[in-house]
């Protein structure tokens, strides 16, 4: 399993000087992949169960892979105003994080400081946190509408 | 939809007035860079950058994580509903804004 806290770890390790344009890109782009791999994770457990057998892990795995981040961004931007506080919190953060990956990832022309990049990921830091403590009544929304399209 | 001159102003504006409201005094905002930036897919993203100088090197997460709770309200009422990414620089420590830095060189 991909642990969140480790690519939290890792932004980190990435910003200790000396930085290079590589690193900084890397380090918001994988902040917001441990933001992705939050979801994700909550996504398969709450529809497959922890993995165990070949079967649950099988099933574990396919609702992990599910996760696409363009529906994931449009499905949850567009009913965030249903969830909570906090709910509400993680949907803006892991949009506003997936719009910083971009850049980071795609625009050769961006120039990506290390002020921005190191509150980028405290920001995800204290959001993966956050996530833990939210109902499964809402992490069960997050799931809907991050996995499904509505028809 | 494209998004217009007015509309960009507007966010500055919005961003800019909350922070302000929302951070602790002794995080003095300067500026609220804005533009647009469009993704590899086509979609158009405000890109709302906060300059600042402070003390700490990084801002409370948790108040940088709820900013959007008091800017949320004035950018409907202005009609503004696109996509935006939020980002925060210290100004005040000049290390903090580069972009690299010098690799020491290989013996």
């Amino acid at each position: 399993m991909i642990d969140p806290q480790e690519l939290i770890e890792t932004c980190r390790k990435l910003l200790t000087p000396p930085t290079s344009d590589a690193d900084l890109r890397r380090a918001i782009s994988t902040a917001y992949y441990a933001l992705f791999h939050t979801l994700a994770a909550s996504n398969a457990e709450l529809i497959a169960g922890q993995p165990g057998s070949a079967r649950s892990t099988h099933a574990w795995d396919r609702s992990y892979r599910r996760l696409e981040h363009g529906r994931a961004r449009n499905n949850l931007s567009a009913n965030r105003n249903l969830l909570s506080q906090e709910g509400n919190e993680f949907v803006r953060i892991f949009i506003e994080a997936q719009g910083h990956r971009l850049q980071a990832d795609y625009d050769t022309n961006t120039q990506i400081n290390i002020s921005l990049a190191m509150h980028l990921i405290a920001q995800a830091d204290a959001t993966i946190r956050n996530f833990a403590q939210l109902t499964e009544e809402e992490r069960r929304f997050l799931a809907a509408h991050s996995m499904f399209d509505s028809r | 939809m494209a998004i217009t001159e007015r509309e960009l102003q507007k966010v500055q504006e919005i961003y800019l007035e909350q922070a302000k409201a929302h951070f602790p005094p002794s995080v003095q905002f300067e500026e609220a860079k804005v533009s647009v930036t469009t993704d590899p897919y086509g979609d158009e993203w405000i890109r709302v950058e906060l300059q600042y100088s402070a003390p700490e090197p990084v801002l409370d997460a948790k108040l940088m994580n709820s900013l959007h709770r008091r800017t949320d309200e004035p950018m409907l009422a202005a009609g503004i509903t696109g996509l935006t990414m939020v980002g925060y620089v210290n100004t005040s420590d000049p290390t903090l804004l580069r972009h690299s830095e010098e690799k020491a060189p290989t013996p």
